[in-house]
């Protein structure tokens, strides 16, 4: 290949890169979803319609504010949400409130939802509107009602990307490395090499750019020991047995435990489970659980990170500084760490 | 004679990067450009097959893992299975008897690879992570003897794993590179368009097949020297007595 046709293919693969940042920053970067395709809400009563926010771009999302615009209920005061980072994704809680004289039966409702974003200096305010069906049903019992006061936000979790986002670029990869296989001709070994760079170029770049490097980092920092198979995925259902309640009841010296976990960890919510079902017996007994993608530093203090790797699930007492890790056996280790004076 | 020792330098090298945190340093956001189990108490990189599973799991598009995987794909391909990998490193070390390659069964490598990904998508789990020898070496034994884990179903798996695998690469050189590893599978995609790639010169070769002898994978290096199953090893560099086969690196076919 001559110089001139080398520039070509630069200055063709900067021309992508260039034509795709301006297509991700032209595109709305918020997705949202009603989990629920009506929400039901009692006149004079309400409930909690929950809205899944997912930002689907590289950039993040600032002041996210949500307002009724119309619908048969009103909306009580939602916190604005201050930031929702890069691919991740929120569960809002819209407290809904039917008048007592509402209609009863199904309307749609609307709403507005103001969001800012910003690329470099320039910053783009958003608004956008979404509905739902809202059903206002017949009046509840007052003693049911309660107070609707639940916190906004509900949870925060994975992203649930759609399949394709997912399938697509490997399927790409995929046969691109299958005409390689097949392939002797020199000439078409060129075109898919060039093909291989633009990949290589934007993949690399839009993955630091979402900080999918530091994911990566963050997956390979915490040993979840039942993901690599050091132990069994847990699907049985954590239980104390009737004996094991029994003798944690007995216990009267004050003992506090952390539980660190991480939140796609598999063996985890066993763990805490079956510690937290050990405090409900023994008033004596504190519970923390400690996220170690949120408090590395905590695992760092207390002995969780071994070789520079968290170890994910981790019951550890605090004042003997005993640490059991993972769920085998959990039962009988959890008795000994609690009876061991 | 060269090339082996430079070889037995560079794959020195990814044992040691590969066991870097033995210093007490710890997870890099490197992916390791081989097999190598990110469990490993010792282990400063991420795997690659591992952290693949993780995202699919997780419902993350990789672009990070596509990226770095292209880079070492077009970098070297499989070379890095003939130069890097510690897995490929012990596979050399019981690599007694070139047996010839099955052609048709070395593809099975690229359904496990297929069957990783899909069953980490079906299960939402890391399942091949589960029956990985890598991980048995790497992982279930440090952690027995560290005393997280016990002998238990997930090790005696893992132990039967490493065991057959085992037993195939002394029976049959580089048996888990020819026929099952997902990540060999992976860079050898790249194979034909690495910068680092095994070159024949044509006029100079006579076909007496002294590099078919000499070959780990068990190809015909002087009629597939752009195969996938090659791990550019270069042992069948030094094997050929004419020089009609050499390494190169570089965009450039200079001959």
């Amino acid at each position: 290949m001559n110089k001139t046709a080398h520039r070509a293919i630069l200055l063709g693969a900067l021309l992508i890169v260039i034509a795709a940042s301006t297509a991700v920053a032209q595109a709305p970067i918020l997705d949202f979803v009603f989990e629920a395709d009506s929400v039901s809400v009692p006149a004079g009563g309400t409930s909690l319609a929950s809205l899944r926010v997912t930002n689907i771009s590289v950039q993040e999302a600032d002041d996210i504010e949500i307002a009724l615009l119309e619908g048969p209920v009103t909306l009580d005061a939602v916190e604005p949400i201050e930031v929702l980072a890069a691919f991740d994704d929120v569960r809002i809680g819209l407290p809904l409130h039917a008048d007592e004289a509402a209609n009863l039966g199904a309307t749609e409702a609307r709403f507005e939802v103001l969001y800012t974003y910003c690329i470099g200096d320039m910053c783009y305010q958003i608004l956008e509107e979404i509905g739902v069906t809202i059903e206002v049903t017949a009046a509840v019992p007052a003693s049911d009602d309660g107070e609707s006061t639940a916190p906004a936000v509900v949870a925060s979790s994975q992203t649930e990307t759609e399949v394709w986002k997912i399938i697509l670029p490997i399927a790409l990869v995929v046969s691109l490395a299958g005409t390689l296989l097949v392939s002797h001709s020199r000439r078409r070994h060129w075109t898919l090499r060039l093909v291989a760079f633009v990949i290589l170029g934007v993949s690399l770049g839009v993955g630091l750019a979402m900080n999918q490097d530091q994911q990566a980092q963050s997956i390979g920092a915490v040993l979840c020991t039942s993901c690599v198979g050091i132990e069994v995925t847990p699907h049985m259902e954590a239980a104390l047995s009737a004996d094991a309640r029994a003798r944690i009841a007995t216990l009267d010296e004050p003992i506090e435990l952390l539980v660190f976990s991480a939140p796609w960890c598999h063996a985890c919510p066993y763990a805490k489970a079956m510690v937290e079902q050990a405090a409900e017996v023994a008033p004596a007994l504190t519970v923390r659980i400690i996220d170690v993608d949120e408090d590395r530093a905590a695992a760092d203090r207390y002995g969780i990170i071994q070789s520079g790797r968290t170890i994910v699930p981790a019951v550890l007492r605090v004042d003997t500084g005993e640490i059991l890790f993972g769920i085998e056996d959990l039962e009988q280790r959890l008795l000994s760490l609690l009876e061991a004076s | 004679m060269k090339i082996a020792r430079a070889r037995r330098l560079s794959q020195s090298f990814g044992l040691l990067l590969g066991f870097f945190g033995a210093t007490g340093i710890g997870m890099t956001h490197l992916i390791f450009p081989g097999i190598h189990c990110y469990a490993c108490p010792w282990a400063v990189t991420i795997c690659p097959i591992g952290l693949a599973q993780n995202l699919i799991v997780f419902g993350t598009v990789p672009y990070f893992w596509l990226g770095m995987m292209a880079v070492y794909g077009v970098v070297a391909g499989r070379g890095f299975c003939g130069w890097f990998c510690p897995f490929g490193t012990l596979n050399d070390l019981l690599s007694f008897r070139k047996v010839k390659i099955q052609r048709m069964a070395s593809y099975s490598k690229y359904v496990v690879l297929v069957g990783t990904l899909l069953a980490a998508w079906m299960f939402a789990d890391t399942m091949f992570c589960k029956l990985c020898p890598v991980a048995s070496i790497e992982a279930s034994i440090p952690y027995l003897i560290m005393g997280v884990a016990d002998v238990n179903t997930p090790f005696v798996i893992h132990m039967i794993t490493l065991g057959i695998t085992l037993v195939g690469m002394i029976l049959i050189s580089r048996f888990w590179c020819r026929y099952l590893c997902p990540m060999g599978a992976l860079l050898s995609l790249f194979n034909r368009i690495s910068l680092f790639r095994l070159k024949l010169d044509e006029t100079r070769c006579s076909g007496c097949a002294a590099c078919v002898s000499e070959c780990p994978m068990g190809i015909e290096p002087h009629k597939q020297y752009d195969d996938h199953n090659c791990i550019k090893c270069g042992r069948c560099v030094d094997g050929c007595h004419l020089g009609a086969l050499s390494l190169r690196f570089g965009l450039k076919d200079r001959s």
